[in-house]
């Protein structure tokens, strides 16, 4: 059982020798991320407050245990853990509390539409602090409902929609021509989880013939796997504990969309 | 820090107010709790949204042109769903029950229309900060303030100094001996829907343009505070719902600003039980007891 994007920590992990995961644990994803987002700072973070949703479990999960724990790494302080809720229209009190603190840079753990009403939030109370977020905002949607606000904020994804590179650009391309959108993380998620399976299936021969062996191979062709390419997201190999690891894009948001970060 | 959360509860407050300013004047006149009064604020948001959307025009258009859809659906409503059950007989609950069909049948038509995520509401007003000492506000917010401000002015003055405010008072203090000194019952019933759901579209405007989020879901949590403010206020008292708004949006940011958001809810709800607990009557006693 593969799941393209499941985001929750320890889902393959609790489910071997059957369960794999291709999305990149959020951990995996924000380490580099967080690296960037420091590396491109005039002034040097040493206190930051992170802003999560404690309704949605991937946000509040990394709100509460992975970004703490990798600020801590990089010898960044919390001052704070400031929550709201999914659905939550109003962020006042929430911001001036984070205002008050006075942290030199701010972290967003939430899905996209929470998220951008706090970054909008933060913006209009005059909080100028450099913001990253997790994983949550990789969506177009952010930018549309946070607006200007958005400016700035830094995030890391999987897939990214205006790579310009050209198998990923062509793909894209083919995406919107057949179904009027932008592709999402999900879709490309999904379109490389199932590339892979398939190359899986014509390595290992496997022709539904034989069920009980044909699952056995199809597992291990998956636990064995090693910088195999997926298409969109390039070299994949999963890990011990049935997760991918790969090399996520550090994103930065420009004007109207996501753009990489040099 | 204080400063700000207090400035960030009357902003928020003043919405609750105008809110259940709506659902008490209904039951003062009535005796009934328009479970249906959320909806029509969430009507009136959407009105206000397509006015910003179709014709560019500003928030004080957004503004007339929610508050004419919610007090005409207001009035819509009380014509179609609990007049014909009023004449009908003595259930205390067939009216109520009436209010929550009609309250869903509008969730899932603006859900077919507009889908049932947030929509963003476009910001038609500059986000200018103005500093007032150490609180820090933005245009909009000053806008809805004293939209907020002058609606409730209007409101008192509606009530108290003209002939139909005064024909309301009457009919909610007793319908029958109203009716007896000749006033148009029905009428003045019709005219309390509108003006009730006219506030309730303002509020609903006012929330689009300060918080930036509609949905089809919003006259839900929107509603059930409203009813909370009404109840903590007095059932029928419209200074109650003006105080307990405030009071309640205060009372939220606090326990937000100081403890966990997950109790935001806890304490609006909270006070309501301890106020029904300790003062039945509300904060600002009325004759109408909550067990009627």
């Amino acid at each position: 059982m593969v799941t393209p994007m499941a985001a929750k920590a320890g889902i393959a992990a609790a489910n071997r020798p059957w369960a794999f995961r291709f999305a990149l644990t959020t951990e995996n994803v924000y380490r580099p991320l967080l690296d960037a987002w420091l590396k491109k700072q005039a002034m040097p973070i040493k206190k930051v407050v992170i802003l999560m949703d404690a309704k949605d479990a991937v946000s509040s999960f990394d709100g509460k245990t992975v970004f703490p724990v990798l600020l801590k790494e990089k010898g960044i302080e919390v001052l704070d853990t400031v929550s709201f809720q999914t659905g939550d229209i109003d962020y006042s009190g929430q911001v001036t509390r984070a205002k008050g603190r006075n942290p030199d840079g701010i972290v967003v753990s939430a899905l996209y539409n929470e998220a951008a009403h706090a970054v909008a939030e933060l913006r209009k109370q005059g909080m100028s602090q450099p913001i990253v977020a997790g994983v949550g905002i990789n969506d177009p949607r952010f930018i549309q409902i946070g607006g200007a606000a958005t400016e700035g904020v830094m995030a890391a994804s999987d897939f990214f929609a205006d790579n310009p590179e050209p198998v990923v650009a062509a793909w894209v391309k083919e995406y919107e021509n057949r179904f009027k959108q932008k592709p999402s993380n999900a879709s490309g998620e999904m379109y490389d989880t199932l590339y892979l399976m398939r190359e899986c299936i014509k390595s290992t021969g496997v022709i539904g013939s034989d069920l009980k062996a044909d699952r056995v191979k199809l597992r291990d062709c998956w636990a064995n796997m090693k910088n195999m390419q997926a298409p969109l997201m390039g070299a994949t190999s999963i890990d011990k504990n049935g997760d991918a690891t790969r090399v996520p894009t550090v994103l930065v948001v420009k004007g109207t969309a996501f753009v990489v970060a040099q | 820090m204080l400063a700000q959360q207090l400035a960030n509860g009357v902003m928020l407050g003043s919405t609750y107010a105008l809110v259940a300013i709506g659902y008490t004047l209904i039951f003062g006149v009535l005796r009934l709790l328009h479970l249906a009064h959320g909806e029509v604020f969430m009507v009136g948001a959407f009105a206000g949204l397509q006015v910003v959307l179709w014709w560019q025009f500003g928030p004080m258009a957004a503004l007339i042109g929610g508050l004419i859809s919610s007090a005409a659906l207001g009035m819509l409503l009380e014509l179609v769903a609990f007049r014909p059950i009023r004449k009908r007989g003595n259930s205390h609950l067939a009216p109520i029950v009436s209010t929550i069909g009609a309250g869903l049948v509008l969730q899932e038509l603006m859900t077919k229309l507009f889908g049932a995520e947030q929509t963003p509401f476009p910001s038609a007003i500059s986000h200018v900060v103005y500093h007032l000492g150490v609180i820090s506000v933005t245009g909009s917010q000053l806008f809805i303030l004293s939209v907020a401000i002058v609606s409730m002015i209007a409101l008192h003055l509606f009530v108290t100094y003209t002939r139909y405010g005064m024909a309301m008072r009457a009919t909610s203090e007793n319908l029958q001996v109203a009716a007896v000194l000749g006033i148009n019952v029905n009428m003045v019933i019709l005219v309390t829907f509108g003006v009730a759901s006219a506030l309730g579209g303002i509020a609903g405007v006012l929330v689009g343009l300060n918080f930036n989020a509609i949905s089809p879901f919003m006259g839900v949590e929107m509603g059930i505070k409203g009813m909370a403010v009404m109840l903590i206020g007095g059932l029928g008292s419209i200074y109650g719902a003006m105080v307990g708004g405030l009071l309640l949006g205060v009372m939220e940011v606090l326990s937000v600003a100081y403890l966990e958001s997950s109790l935001r809810d806890g304490f609006a709800f909270g006070l309501m039980i301890i106020i029904l607990i300790f003062r039945p009557r509300g904060l600002f006693q009325t004759g109408i007891r909550a067990e009627r």
